[in-house]
Order: C-alpha cells, then sequence, then structure tokens
C-alpha cells in the first residue's frame, strides 16, 4: 500500500526542502521505491538539492497540469545519482524553473484537482511505495489538498520564527481533514534552546508530537544546497535523527 | 671641593658610613669630579667600565634602553659592582637634570680593601645587605607571577566552564594591581554568569503564544470555504484509493 506523505511549514525558510530531499533519501536506501512532487510552484527548489540538470529537464509539473504531457513524463529517475544496489528508487517531479511559468502560475493558477489524479497516477505507473510532497508554504488550495490526501503529515517549524499563530491554524485544518498521523519536526533549533524543553513547549500548544528537535548545524549551512545532507554526513546527530524520523513515518 | 668636606660626603654615603676617617681621607684624594648635562648619559650599557660614581647633587635615571627601572638622587651610589668587578655595564646611566658626581676608580678602592680588611668588610656587608635584599624582591617577584598565573588559569577555567570564584580569593586580596585585576576578574565572571542563567531561562521558556479566538476565525475562513467542504467530504475517499496499487497492474 502506498503512503502518501506531506511535508509543510507555515512560512519558507524551515529547511523543508532540505528534510523532504533527506527523507527519500533515507527511505530510497531501505529499498522502497520514492516520488518525490515538488509542489511549491512558487518559489521550487528541490531539484537543486538533488542536483538536477536543468537542461535535461523536458518537462515539469507545470506542463502537466497545462496538459502538455502525462505526470509521468516529468518524473526523473535520481537513483543512479545516489545510492544503489538495494533496489530503492527516487523519482523527482520537479516545479519548473522558468520565470515565465512560474508567473503564469501566480496569474492563472491551474485545476487542483488534477494534482490529484497526477498523484495517484504516478504511484501507479512507478509503482511508487512512497510519495513526498513538498508543499508550498502556506494554506492554498494545493497545500489543502495534499494534506487531504496524505497518510502523515510533517510539519516543520522553527523556534525562532515567531509564526506560532499560522501553524495552530495549519494544524487545527489538518485535523478536520482527518490527517491519520500527522508529527511535527522542529528545525535550526539555535543552541540557547533545550531540547527537551522546546519539545515539551511545541507538544503542549498543539498537541501533536515532536518527532525530532534538530540543532542548527554549521555543516548543514555549509552544504547549502550543494547537496544530501545524510548521503554527505551518515553519522552526524543529524542525520541519525532524520533516520529515526523516517522510520516512524512509513508503515511497512 | 675640600678635603674635609669630601670626608663628610663620604660619610654620608652608605658604602663608607663605618671607615674611619683616616682611610676615608685616603680615598678623597682619589675622587674626581664630573658633570654631566641633562639628557647627557654617564654610560650605556654595554659599555665597559671599572669605576664607581656618586651623586653629589642632581639626579640620574637608571634605565634599559626607553624602559626606566629607578631614579637616584644625591648620596647615591651607582656602577659599584664594575668597580669591584670589571664586568660590561648591565645597565644605562643618564641625567636627569644638571648634576655632578664624584667618580672613583677601581684602583684605589681596591688598594684601600687590600690595606685595611675592616674596609672590605664593611663594603661586603652592605654588598651582602643589598643581595639579601634582592632575594626577598625575587620571592616576592616570584608569588606574583605565580598568583598572576592564577588569574590566567581562571581565565581557561570560565571557558571550559569549571571556574570557581574562590580560586582567586587569595589574589584579590593583594592591595596592588594585581589584586584589583582579580577582583574585577571575578565580578565580571559573576555578572556574565548570572546574566547567562538568565538568558537559559528565557529561551528555555520557549514561549509559544496562540491567539484562540483570532485562530478559530483563521481557522474558520478556510473550513467554511466550498473548496475545502468538498476537499473534506472526498478526503477519506481520496486517501482509500491511492493504497490499490497493488491491486491495479500498472499500465504505464
Amino acid at each position: 500500500m502506498a503512503e502518501i506523505i506531506s511535508v509543510h511549514s507555515f512560512r519558507g525558510g524551515t529547511g523543508k526542502s532540505n528534510t523532504v530531499a533527506n527523507l527519500s533519501v533515507i527511505l530510497a536506501a531501505r529499498g522502497l521505491r520514492i516520488g518525490v512532487v515538488d509542489t511549491d510552484m512558487q518559489s521550487p527548489g528541490i531539484h537543486v538539492l538533488f542536483a538536477l540538470d536543468e537542461a535535461a529537464t523536458k518537462y515539469s509539473l507545470n506542463d502537466y497540469l497545462w496538459g502538455k504531457c502525462e505526470i509521468r513524463q516529468a518524473a526523473y529517475d535520481l537513483t543512479p545519482k545516489l545510492e544503489k544496489g538495494n533496489g530503492g528508487r527516487i523519482f523527482l517531479i520537479p516545479s519548473s524553473i522558468k520565470m515565465g511559468e512560474i508567473a503564469r502560475v501566480l496569474r492563472e493558477g491551474y485545476d487542483v484537482g488534477l494534482l490529484n489524479d497526477g498523484f495517484h497516477r504516478l504511484i501507479k505507473d512507478l509503482s511508487l511505495d512512497v510519495l513526498l510532497i513538498d508543499t508550498h508554504p502556506g494554506l492554498n488550495e494545493e497545500t489543502l489538498l495534499s494534506i487531504a490526501i496524505s497518510d502523515a503529515l510533517v510539519i516543520i517549524l522553527r523556534p525562532d520564527h515567531q509564526d506560532y499563530q499560522g501553524i495552530g491554524v495549519t494544524v487545527e485544518v489538518a485535523r478536520k481533514l482527518d490527517v491519520p498521523r500527522m508529527v511535527m519536526i522542529v528545525n535550526k533549533t539555535p543552541q540557547v534552546f533545550d531540547p527537551d524543553e522546546v519539545k515539551r513547549r511545541v507538544e503542549q500548544a498543539y498537541g501533536c508530537p515532536v518527532v525530532a528537535v534538530l540543532p542548527h548545524s554549521d555543516e548543514m549551512m555549509a552544504l547549502a544546497s550543494g547537496g544530501i545532507f545524510v548521503l554527505r554526513y551518515p553519522d552526524h546527530p543529524i542525520a541519525v535523527a532524520l533516520k529515526r524520523v523516517a522510520a516512524g513515518l512509513v508503515v511497512e | 671641593m675640600s678635603t674635609s668636606d669630601r670626608i663628610i660626603f663620604l660619610k654620608s654615603v652608605n658604602l663608607f658610613t663605618d671607615i674611619p676617617d683616616l682611610y676615608l681621607a685616603e680615598l678623597s684624594d682619589r675622587l674626581e669630579e664630573v658633570e654631566v648635562r641633562a639628557g647627557e648619559t654617564v654610560f650605556e650599557k654595554g659599555d665597559s667600565g671599572s669605576c664607581m660614581y656618586m651623586i653629589i647633587e642632581g639626579r640620574v635615571r637608571v634605565h634599559d634602553g626607553e624602559r626606566t627601572l629607578n631614579d637616584l638622587l644625591k648620596r647615591d651610589v651607582f656602577g659599584e659592582m664594575a668597580a669591584l668587578d670589571p664586568e660590561l655595564r648591565s645597565l644605562s646611566i643618564t641625567a636627569m637634570e644638571p648634576t655632578r658626581l664624584f667618580r672613583l676608580d677601581r684602583e684605589p678602592l681596591v688598594g684601600l680593601m687590600a690595606d685595611h680588611t675592616e674596609v672590605a668588610l664593611q663594603i661586603i656587608h652592605i654588598l651582602s645587605q643589598r643581595l639579601r635584599a634582592r632575594v626577598v624582591d625575587m620571592a616576592e617577584d616570584y608569588k606574583y607571577m605565580r598568583q598572576f598565573a592564577r588569574v590566567t588559569a581562571a581565565a581557561v577555567a570560565v571557558e571550559a566552564g569549571i571556574y570557581e570564584p574562590e580560586s582567586l580569593d587569595e589574589v584579590a586580596a593583594r592591595t596592588d594591581e594585581l589584586g584589583q585585576l582579580a577582583r574585577v576578574f571575578q565580578r565580571m565572571v559573576g555578572e556574565v554568569y548570572n546574566r547567562e542563567q538568565r538568558l537559559k531561562q528565557e529561551v528555555s521558556e520557549l514561549r509559544i503564544e496562540i491567539d484562540e479566538v483570532k485562530k478559530a476565525r483563521q481557522v474558520a475562513e478556510i473550513t467554511e470555504t466550498q473548496y475545502f467542504q468538498d476537499l473534506k467530504n472526498k478526503a477519506f475517499r481520496l486517501r482509500a484509493s491511492h493504497g490499490d496499487r497493488d491491486q491495479e497492474p500498472s499500465d504505464g
């Protein structure tokens, strides 16, 4: 049974795309077939982490939504670039990075219903075990749809970002959509915070389990968009924590 | 200056105070009066020399390059070590104002000591006293250095988080500048520690403030839309439908 996991943050800059990329690599390393969809169409970014060759990228999610291609044609097999040999695969469905197409999304929007069809098509066509959705920050229609169809929702927040109200709204809305599993990751936690205390407070405020309180990491900052953290630093405490998160997300 | 004046002067110089007038009369004939202008150097460190000087009037500076070690005044003696034991001058002497000196060469001084044992003993006595005072100074210097090292050790301990304020109590009890340094250090470390504790308390109390009334309104703004209602009605079916890839063969 395929599982859809949405990764969301109320605001940008929380490390959402980075988390999606790392979780996909961890899950693929366990032999699973993973699809990663970048629905953050207004500010796409995850393709950079995977070093997707833009010149070789003929179709994107945008083309599918505008009826120019099948969703499978916008899926790129990244497995050769990453670890191999265990049967795991990663397919990325990027958003267009062309300014004109980003502007068109903002101007015209698209049929959100198509997104749902596309997700299910992908799962079927690529025999996916897990579909990871990198959502757009905020709560627009495609994000609501992603949440509605997800088996699990991961909400990422930063303790130094004062967007607690917006996160509260997100959690409440997700509850009303009956998401079976909802967890939180506190990311980029400054050293002055006590992680246990942060976990306790966040859980208390939102009534939602916090599966990781990840510290701000200089290594991750240095790597920035230059690669996948868990591949570069497999034994780093952050990588270990993300592996634990991944194990808890996927019911095998 | 008359012979009797010279004898009176010699008796006022502590090296010769207890030497009988008779012998001083012999010496007084061998004194040569020297006048130096303000700023003029009497001798420089490294010069060879075998005479000593006594200040009749004026003031000289004992120095090593730019660094002043001492000021000498009327009736003070300098250069006596070279007179007794010819070696290169260990420090420089420069007049700070117009100064008159008596110069006494090695030969008459040593001659007097050879002829009269009591003179030799008296001079040895004076030199021994000076040496003893120097030993006391050195012990004091050593203690100073040891206590100074305590302050630097305390700085290292602060950095390592193992500083104990009592470790500086002894140094802080000094009345000199080192004591003041230790007291300021103790106080500042205390202040920094308190500030850090306050900060820790503040940050560990990660305040998550959510305006529940506002949240309810914000949630309603989303959940009361037709789109959301449709989505909620479909959510269960949507989730159920993507779990069927095992049943339907891939058609891609």
